[in-house]
């Protein structure tokens, strides 16, 4: 029984450097999802905000114009070359990142976009079973539709995950867990006037009379022709009926962990 | 071997538990773990301790610093690269499953593939032969796409490559050159395509001769049917409409030319069918078989009988018919043979021949007798076809239970043939050889001489997709497709087409051209006119002329062309070709009954010819009779590069990655041998060391060796695995057989292991979870009776009536405080019907391709970690020399008081609120608690990164991270080393339906869900479904035998598990090993047929149960339940979902 003081520090040392391997081997793991504001250059300076923000002199494209597969498929999928050459092959060819384009195109070469949002290999997500639930893109992406270069808006956690997945603390803060919402009435009149002038002004008036955030999402809803709002509309919200979606969010471990 | 039933267990799975070797006992209970597991590789201890603790020590510091400058080199993120279609496929959308039709053979499929690469394959329900069913070779064909042992581009002998046009030129040259001295040398071809591709190869080589080999000739049964009935055709049998079967040395589920319809048809016989108030039937099968094969341990009764001795029995039970007048053809001799003087010399019991053929009678008109296949390969098999034919005929079972209104295409080659060509070549006959699909330098005998033979030839060509024994002594390889990249057409029945789709591309790099396409360049190589297609360039001024260039014909346009022409054309379809096409590529299959030509036969069959030929002296050895039998994992060699075949365990003898010599337990303890003893076995001049495999049930004058190992080349996992049983065949008369050749064998003192998985997971000889009383029946794992005991009492197993799992509501002392969950959702359930199963190992294969399971390797399985989530055990019931068998498949049984649940320090296993058990791999850290404390031992630890390796981690060879990783499904985590994996019942199906259904609004139907393991089984013994739905089918399985034949495996335990497992039957007299479980009734009246409730119901039970046995415990079984308390905290957190 007797270990001499060598042999303790011989055994100490070896478990010091296995520990120091472990506790590197977490910050590692760590950092695949820690990635909050990771914001890679991307191999064509390809614009977000132009393309898909509302903003004057931008295009407003629905997301779903290039990311078409987001309803059918776990993946949101990136579109195909010939997708942009659908507009490039005759739309801004004179720019110096459009001719980049059409070289891999011409070549028959993929664009190697580097990935920006990142789950581990043991983690299961179904963009698809999201989108049909009214989860709006900014959810979790953010305001991508501002973005010049696209960033990661959060840190995909489990943690995160379980802020919607334990639906009664969604319900709590929807606002904070669900990007912009219609909170004010400033909101509501920029949203109004965007949408091409549907009500007067004395209707508009009468419209948010007294209305709570939720009633004038509502009426923004009804407005804008749809039964929830969603895809690009649903940047600016989700939809009530959403939230009762989600109070069903699967909470079995296997629903992720295949 | 006299049995001692006091002291001998009445269930067994080896002949070491049978004797009550200490080493298995010590096996199980508390030790269980501590000790080293059965076959725990010697090398190991033999280190020196020092070493080994150097090694230890070694490992872990190595280990340490691995971590620190992995993890210190990659704390910033890796760069990840999204690489997008350019153009995008059409339909094709990533991480959405395409599914195809397509065929191959026998039998047709529907390919699962993601982002254009199959990765699953299940059956075609349309085809007329599988059902939507898959075999184990089948579900294993997949991997073998991505074989990185496959020749990628065309080479000459010396590995020099040549460009397939100039080698297509010189093999045409060589063609024409050659003249009638040419030969394309082809298994089988069926198909309109095909054919039609091989006349027009013909009438450009007119000279060409074909050939037709089959390693499994069926050639005796082809021309047996031509002298009985007039007609050369392969029957289709009918084993459903059969209520009584009779197998002469035949096994129909390992090597039948269409073995997964004769597996469901044998299943839909053995499954009990209600015939009256609390009556039930079922067919009955008699096996008389040398050594034990996988049909004959599903027969009822089972009789060694040496292959020499098939054709005696067989005209024993002719002449029993006709002297008792029991025939319906007239003339036939009652003299064929004595039944009493052959019952006697064959040594079975006085009265079998008699039995068996009133049992046929009784059953006139539903009734088969069936031979055939490798095990009865003798001269005497043509012989013994014609009797089988008489006996069938006398019964009336001709045209009934053999049906030739739609015959097989299968395996019309013959050895004969192929030993023609082989003298042809001897005599410098042969100029040009092309060989495709055969490999006749591996499956014929030594004495054939083949390989020297084909120096003789001029030009050999091998179109072989992989190397092997005869493409290397080829001139040249033209390396062919998988059958999933290449277009085909087939007709495996007459009048019903298949078609053949390509499913993937070729890979980057892979410069394959399949056979079709190489016989069509040959073609146009050699003049042919016919395989171009006119490509006109238009005009590009007025004045010019649009210019006309031609250009190959691709193989897919010629299938189409043909099928335009021969199908298409002349047929009555509606719409144009093009929607003919497509709905017949979307269908896979196509019935045509006009293109049947069958039917110049007669129903009467010949007796006097058949009489007079059957008659002489049988071919019977006085000493030991050698048989070589189909090992159903590797049929005739051909998948001898597959890892998940290798590591497949052998049906009968459960051993992997190697093959054997079996012989009877009496003859290996007269020669002082035992398993892994190498013996070196001569026949027919040849000599085979190999280990001994003692195998229960084995006729002592008989040793057998399974076929297709041995192969020397077959790439980087097969070579070298095993010996070659065909090379101790025999050639006689210009025929080959290889069975009932005379032999004898010396010990050669050596001794290997075998990688035998049956004493693994051991489940038996635990603590009994509850006290037994005094008269009570000793518990079975498996259990099992006669048909008659179960139609007295209508219980067939012991139902554990203290804690039947069905029985929820029960008050009863319980280790889990979970009685207040209700599965108000889903809860998913399962039912195994041991009658069906019939231990074909499909389930296993199509779990290991469905959910990445790795391949380990023989080391690792030596010391019990093999990795399938899903086993078949088999044990044995009553005598070692002939015993009967049962077969188990075993799972996670999804237990509602899961016990690995309550030990997991890091709740890596919880429960999901639809019942499943969940394995949470990021969580788990390894501790093996739950493994340990599972009574099932259906858990699965990676001590490796398994995944990485092709065939263990001892091994070199990594795998290439392309292609094999291709073959994975990429919803599944690929797990890595030290995490715990099991069964998930296929969660990720469940995820895909529940998806569906919420999207639809509505619930998910039955059968919606199909596990793998369900999906592919061939005799549907699974069901599988939601026990809160009503609608779905196995409420109806499970309520309808919960008293009768269910029983819970373990269930004494109170774990609950849900799967109930259908209590085995057997067709036959109770035996005394039979357990009359009748002492439930009796006792138990308040229990069993009570109101038992579903889940979560309330009692109902009587309080009898309760009492009965509360002063029993409670699973005395688990050391975990030392710390119960403790334990009990734990619980409420490992459920998740809402508590009602």
């Amino acid at each position: 029984m007797s270990i001499t003081a060598q042999a303790v520090l011989a055994r100490w040392r070896l478990f010091g450097i296995v520990g120091l391997g472990v506790a590197l081997a977490a910050v590692k793991a760590w950092t695949l999802t820690h990635n909050q504001g990771y914001e890679p250059t991307q191999p064509i300076a390809f614009s977000h905000a132009l393309h898909a923000g509302l903003e004057e002199g931008q295009l407003g494209i629905d997301c779903l114009y290039c990311h078409s597969n987001v309803e059918k498929s776990r993946h949101a999928t990136v579109p195909p070359v010939d997708t942009c050459m659908g507009c490039h092959s005759v739309v801004r060819v004179d720019r110096p990142e459009i001719q980049k384009l059409t070289e891999y195109y011409e070549n028959n070469e993929s664009v190697p976009w580097v990935r920006i949002w990142s789950l581990p290999d043991h983690v299961y997500f179904n963009h698809a079973a999201h989108v049909a639930a009214d989860v709006a893109c900014q959810t979790c992406h953010g305001p991508v539709e501002t973005m010049e270069r696209v960033y990661q808006y959060v840190d995909h956690t489990m943690a995160w995950c379980m802020t919607c997945h334990r639906s009664d603390e969604y319900i709590k803060t929807p606002a904070k867990q669900h990007g912009p919402f219609v909170e004010t009435e400033e909101q509501f009149v920029s949203i109004m006037e965007e949408t091409g002038g549907i009500w007067d002004e004395a209707d508009l008036a009468a419209a948010i009379d007294g209305k709570s955030p939720e009633e004038m999402h509502d009426i923004i809803v009804k407005a804008l022709g749809y039964d929830s709002l969603s895809r690009q509309q649903g940047r600016r919200g989700v939809a009530q009926d959403a939230i009762a979606a989600l109070q069903n969010a699967p909470l079995n471990c296997n629903t992720c962990h295949q | 071997m006299a049995l001692d039933t006091k002291h001998r267990p009445i269930m067994w799975s080896t002949l070491e538990e049978y004797e009550g070797a200490e080493d298995v006992l010590a096996r199980s209970g508390p030790a269980e773990w501590n000790t080293k597991p059965a076959g725990y590789a010697e090398d190991f201890d033999s280190l020196n301790p020092a070493e080994k603790k150097v090694r230890r020590r070694t490992f872990l510091k190595l280990s340490g610093f691995a971590a620190v400058v992995a993890a210190a080199a990659g704390c910033q993120r890796p760069l990840e690269n999204i690489m997008p279609y350019v153009n995008a496929p059409e339909e094709l959308v990533p991480g959405v499953a395409d599914f195809y039709a397509s065929s191959l053979g026998a039998y047709g499929f529907i390919v699962k593939c993601r982002e254009g690469r199959p990765i699953k394959l299940e059956g075609n329900p349309r085809h007329p032969l599988n059902k939507g069913k898959l075999s184990a070779r089948l579900q294993a064909s997949l991997i073998e796409l991505y074989d990185p042992d496959r020749i990628t581009s065309s080479i000459r002998k010396d590995g020099s490559s040549v460009a397939w046009d100039s080698a297509w030129t010189e093999i045409s040259d060589a063609l024409g050159k050659a003249g009638s001295k040419a030969v394309l040398l082809t298994p089988t071809v069926h198909g309109v395509a095909r054919t039609a591709l091989l006349d027009e190869f013909k009438k450009t080589f007119p000279g060409v001769r074909h050939v037709t080999f089959e390693a499994m000739s069926e050639a005796e049964r082809l021309d047996a049917r031509e002298m009985c009935y007039g007609e050369r055709v392969q029957p289709q049998y009918r084993f459903e409409k059969s209520e009584c079967t009779v197998l002469l040395g035949a096994d129909p589920m390992a090597d039948g030319v269409a073995s997964i319809s004769d597996m469901a048809g044998m299943a839909d016989q053995r499954r009990l069918h209600e015939v009256g108030e609390g009556k039930y039937a079922m067919g009955r099968l008699y096996s008389f078989e040398p050594l034990m094969t996988q049909s004959g341990m599903n027969a009822d009764y089972r009789f060694s009988v040496k292959a020499g001795e098939m054709l005696d029995l067989a005209r024993a039970i002719a002449a029993r018919l006709a002297m008792d007048g029991h025939s319906e053809v007239k003339g036939v001799p009652s003299n064929l043979a004595n039944p009493t003087s052959i019952e006697s010399s064959l040594g079975l019991p006085d009265g079998t021949v008699k039995k068996v053929a009133d049992d046929l009678w009784r059953h006139r008109g539903k009734s088969l007798v069936y031979t055939g296949g490798l095990v009865s390969r003798t001269e005497d098999l043509a012989k013994l076809h014609a009797t089988v034919n008489l006996i069938n005929s006398m019964l009336g079972n001709e045209g009934v239970t053999i049906d030739v209104s739609r015959p097989l295409n299968l395996q019309q080659g013959s050895s004969e043939d192929m030993l023609d060509l082989i003298d042809d070549m001897k005599s410098g006959n042969v100029d040009v050889l092309l060989i495709e699909g055969v490999n006749p330098a591996y499956s014929l005998p030594t004495s054939a001489g083949f390989a020297d033979a084909l120096g003789n030839v001029g030009l050999s060509v091998s179109f072989d997709m992989i190397k092997s024994e005869t493409s290397v002594l080829c001139d040249m390889t033209l390396p062919g497709k998988h059958y999933l990249e290449n277009w085909g057409d087939h007709e495996p029945v007459q009048g019903t087409l298949t078609l053949q789709q390509p499913v993937m591309g070729p890979l980057k790099g892979w410069h394959n051209k399949s056979f079709e396409e190489s016989l069509l360049g040959i073609c146009r190589a050699g003049g042919s006119g016919a395989f171009e297609v006119e490509v006109v360039t238009p005009a590009l001024g007025e004045d010019e002329e649009p210019t006309v260039s031609y250009r190959a014909m691709t193989w897919h346009e010629f299938i189409k062309n043909t099928w335009e022409r021969d199908v298409y054309g002349k047929g009555d379809f509606a719409g144009s070709f093009q929607d003919f096409w497509f709905s017949a590529l979307r269908s896979g299959v196509l019935d045509l009954p006009s293109r049947v030509t069958a039917g110049s036969g007669s129903r009467n069959i010949n007796v006097d010819a058949v009489t007079d030929f059957i008659r002489g002296s049988a071919r019977n050895v006085a000493g030991l009779e050698l048989v070589t039998y189909t090992m159903s994992n590797v049929y005739d060699g051909r998948h001898a590069n597959n890892p998940w075949l290798l590591e497949l365990p052998d049906p009968v003898t459960r051993v992997c990655w190697d093959n054997f010599v079996v012989m009877a337990p009496q003859t290996a303890r007269e020669n002082k041998l035992e398993d892994g003893d190498i013996i070196a076995v001569t026949a027919n001049d040849v000599t085979i060391e190999a280990p001994v495999r003692v195998m229960p049930g084995m006729h002592t004058g008989v040793l057998g060796i399974g076929a297709g190992w041995g192969r020397e080349v077959a790439g980087s996992v097969g070579s070298g695995e095993g010996f070659n049983a065909y090379s101790a065949g025999r050639v006689v008369d210009g025929n080959v057989f290889y069975s009932g050749s005379e032999c004898s064998f010396e010990k050669t003192g050596g001794h290997t292991r075998l990688a035998d998985v049956q004493g693994h997971n051991y489940m038996k000889l635990r603590p009994e979870g509850s006290k037994r009383e005094e008269d009570e029946p000793e518990r079975q794992i498996v259990q099992s009776t006669s048909l008659e005991l179960f139609n007295k009492s209508n219980i067939a197993a012991q139902p554990y009536y203290h804690v039947p799992y069905w029985h929820l509501g029960q008050e009863k002392p319980d280790a889990w405080k979970t009685k207040d969950f209700h599965y108000t959702g889903h809860k998913w359930v399962m039912s195994i019907d041991l009658n069906a199963c019939n231990g074909c190992n499909a389930c296993m294969v199509a779990c290991q391709a469905e959910n990445n399971v790795p391949v380990v390797g023989k080391r690792e399985v030596l010391i019990g970690r093999e990795m399938h989530w899903i086993r078949i055990d088999r044990y044995y019931k009553g005598d070692p020399d002939n015993p009967e068998v049962v077969k188990q498949p075993m799972l996670c049984q999804h237990c509602d008081n899961a016990p690995c649940e309550t030990v997991c320090p890091v709740l890596a296993t919880v429960h999901s609120d639809d019942g499943i058990n969940q394995q949470v791999y990021n969580r788990c850290v390894g501790t093996r608690y739950c493994a340990n404390n599972c009574p099932y031992k259906v858990r699965r630890y990676n001590f490796y990164q398994y995944s990485s390796f092709r065939r263990g981690p001892h091994e070199k060879e990594k795998v290439p991270e392309t292609p094999l990783a291709l073959a994975l499904n990429p919803d599944i985590t690929v797990r890595t080393k030290g995490i715990m994996e099991k069964c998930t019942f296929c969660q990720q199906r469940i995820r895909d339906e529940r998806y569906d259904a919420k999207a639809k609004g509505q619930d998910i139907p039955d059968g919606a869900i199909q596990t793998a393991c369900q999906q592919t089984c061939p005799a549907s013994a699974i069901s599988f479904g939601d026990a809160n739905n009503p609608e779905h089918q196995v409420n109806e399985v499970r309520e309808h035998n919960k008293d009768k034949r269910g029983y819970g495996v373990l269930a004494e335990y109170n774990v609950k598990p849900n799967v109930m497992y259908l209590a085995h039957v057997w067709n036959r007299e109770t035996s005394e090993y039979d357990v009359d479980n009748t002492y439930y009734l009796e006792h138990q009246e308040h229990g069993l047929h009570g109101d038992h409730g579903d889940h979560g119901g309330e009692g109902g039970h009587g309080e009898g149960g309760g009492e009965h046995h509360n002063d029993s415990g409670h699973g005395g079984g688990h050391d975990s339940h030392a710390g119960e308390d403790e334990h009990h905290s734990f619980i409420p957190g490992t459920r998740t979902g809402v508590k009602s």
